[in-house]
């Protein structure tokens, strides 16, 4: 007994004489994971238990800056709550098109492989570019929009000057920007969907709608779960549309999370305190894969 | 339940029902053109504004012809407006950028990912799934201690910062490519060991060649996410010499914030080079897109 954690020890420096040049060719990419990735997490933690201006060097606080965020900031919860409304009109709205454009995919349709491409465009195009084509398209009285309204004898709207609008207009902007992209993934898992199934359903009289709700919807409910927590954690990360197109108004109408962070971060250098900000926004998003996890190993469960 | 169907389809005439069929189709088909059409619309709106001389873009009724259309906007951008933003340095800089990426990515993960698929070492699963732990980390959560780490390393507002993180620091490409080295047969492998090549020599001379496709996949995702970057050079390159496409752009829009042909010019020139590749590399797109999916499973 004695004897083994020694020899285990040269067992393992056996096969490390034997592997070492394995890890040469982690290496590289190795380290540029731990220095850009993993050391910036942690690291970030400690950041976030300081007071620092980047002037004079930090000054331990312990979780000061939780408890200020939480209890003494009202921007916080403002852009907090105006981040979770663009979450709830982004979400649904963006699985909602995606599956409805992955169905019509999914119908042989001559064309299909035009559609594919269009629907494509705003994903692979920069969401700055996008942002200010959109702010060109709502602009109040020569933007495409108004002049499609007026045309129909409907009057312009100031979408991005108007409190109600601004909102509702940047997340229909990221909308348009990503449906292709969540299309595509959803198209990706109905191709993958038995057709062994249909027809079983089928002898047992199944409509179509039947089919849909009864075959389609479980046999795709992993990638429905994908795209819902992917689109959930990039909803929570929204920025460049409020900086973009509104710059967090009109009044803090469009002031988001990232944006208030941002102000934190790089206009006032507060460090600690930005840094607190976005280890919510990590936590966050962590519940969110958290719970994606679970529910895809629910629905994968469900459909067998 | 056989019945049943017989029964229903003896309710319905044949005609009656290719003629819904028929109908709903047509619907489908004027959905999904409709769609194209939205995602489409934006940008031929952009183009018609880019070639259009300024006084036509604010008339309403709008006219989509004019006379005098032509590169005249693009002309202004490049050349009158130089002073303050120089659309041509930050191409250069876009370019250069996101070819260092781009090379630097395809060596790091895909040497990563050949180890992580295909050799065996102490240790090798676990430090796997650390990078899968990296995977879901977004650049808002490190963007504070990597803003300080780039002070510490000197390479705040240089190019450095631009193209070093991303040389090495990803997580998605290696395992992409181990996802797609796991699928090459491995007798390729022990017969090269038998022909005496050593780990290095079956990587690139055997594994790579194979993997041009997924290498593709990877180089074109980079650029994309190198080219569309904002955050990132908004935050680390305040000096106007270093600037990309998108931090000019987004200072264009600020300067010249009333003249929409010259901000629709420059966003054409911007976003036109994304377009051309991503209509030569369509294939990828979309294989990749499907691969993040499969990720997520």
């Amino acid at each position: 007994m004695t004897g083994k954690p020694g020899q285990r020890q040269t067992g393992l420096r056996r096969t490390l004489s034997k592997t070492w040049t394995c890890y040469l060719f982690i290496l590289p990419n190795m380290l540029g994971v731990l220095v850009f990735l993993a050391y910036p997490i942690v690291y970030s933690f400690y950041v976030s238990l300081t007071r620092w201006d980047f002037v004079s060097p930090p000054r331990f606080v312990g979780l000061d800056n939780y408890v200020r965020l939480f209890t003494g900031d009202r921007l916080f919860w403002v852009s907090m709550r105006v981040t979770v409304t663009y979450v709830l009109m982004y979400v649904p709205a963006v699985l909602v098109a995606a599956l409805i454009l992955a169905l019509a995919m999914n119908q042989k349709l001559r064309g299909i492989k035009f559609v594919r491409t269009a629907i494509f465009v705003p994903v692979v195009t920069s969401m700055v570019a996008v942002a200010i084509v959109w702010v060109w398209l709502l602009s109040k009285d020569f933007g495409l929009i108004n002049i499609a309204l007026r045309a129909v004898g409907l009057p312009g709207v100031g979408w991005l000057t108007n409190q109600k609008t601004a909102l509702p207009a940047i997340a229909a902007v990221g909308v348009w920007k990503s449906m292709g992209y969540n299309a595509i993934i959803l198209f990706a898992a109905l191709q993958s969907v038995p057709r062994l199934l249909y027809e079983a359903a089928e002898i047992d009289g199944a409509n179509s709608w039947h089919k849909f709700w009864n075959v389609t919807i479980p046999m795709i409910a992993p990638a429905i779960v994908f795209v819902t927590v992917t689109s959930i954690i990039g909803a929570f990360q929204v920025f460049d549309q409020a900086f973009i197109m509104t710059g967090g108004g009109p009044g803090d109408a469009t002031y988001v999370y990232n944006f208030y962070f941002f102000r934190q971060a790089f206009g006032q250098l507060k460090m600690g305190y930005a840094s607190a900000m976005s280890y919510i926004l990590f936590l966050i998003m962590f519940a969110s894969a958290i719970v994606q996890l679970r529910l895809t190993r629910e629905a994968a469960a469900a459909a067998f | 339940m056989g019945l049943m169907r017989s029964a229903r389809s003896a309710a319905h005439p044949r005609h009656a029902r290719r003629l819904s069929r028929a109908l709903s189709r047509a619907l489908l088909y004027i959905f999904v053109f409709c769609v194209a059409l939205t995602s489409l619309v934006p940008f031929l709106w952009m183009l018609d504004t880019a070639f259009k001389p300024g006084r036509y873009s604010m008339v309403y009724p709008p006219v989509i012809f004019p006379p005098g259309m032509g590169l005249q906007n693009f002309r202004e951008v490049l050349t009158q407006t130089a002073q303050k933003t120089n659309f041509l340095l930050y191409f250069r800089n876009t370019i250069w950028y996101s070819f260092w990426v781009v090379l630097g990515q395809l060596v790091t993960c895909s040497l990563a990912g050949y180890a992580f698929a295909r050799l065996e070492f102490p240790g090798r699963d676990r430090i796997f799934y650390l990078y899968l732990g990296t995977m879901m980390l977004s650049i808002w959560v490190t963007i504070v201690p990597l803003f300080i780490e780039m002070h510490t390393f000197g390479w705040y507002n240089t190019m450095w910062c631009m193209t070093v993180p991303g040389m090495f620091g990803s997580a998605f490409g290696t395992f992409m490519l181990r996802q797609f080295f796991m699928t090459l047969p491995r007798e390729l492998d022990d017969a090269a060991l038998i022909d005496g090549a050593n780990r290095l020599q079956i990587y690139y001379r055997i594994v790579l060649p194979l993997s041009k496709s997924a290498l593709s996949v990877l180089a074109v995702f980079t650029l994309l996410s190198v080219w569309n970057d904002f955050v990132w050079p908004l935050i680390m390159i305040p000096d106007p010499r270093l600037w990309t496409l998108t931090r000019g752009l987004q200072q264009f829009v600020g300067v010249y914030y009333t003249r929409w042909e010259l901000i629709m010019a420059a966003s054409t020139m911007a976003v036109v080079p994304i377009f051309v590749v991503f209509f030569l590399a369509q294939r990828y797109f979309v294989e990749g897109i499907a691969l993040t999916g499969l990720a997520g499973r």
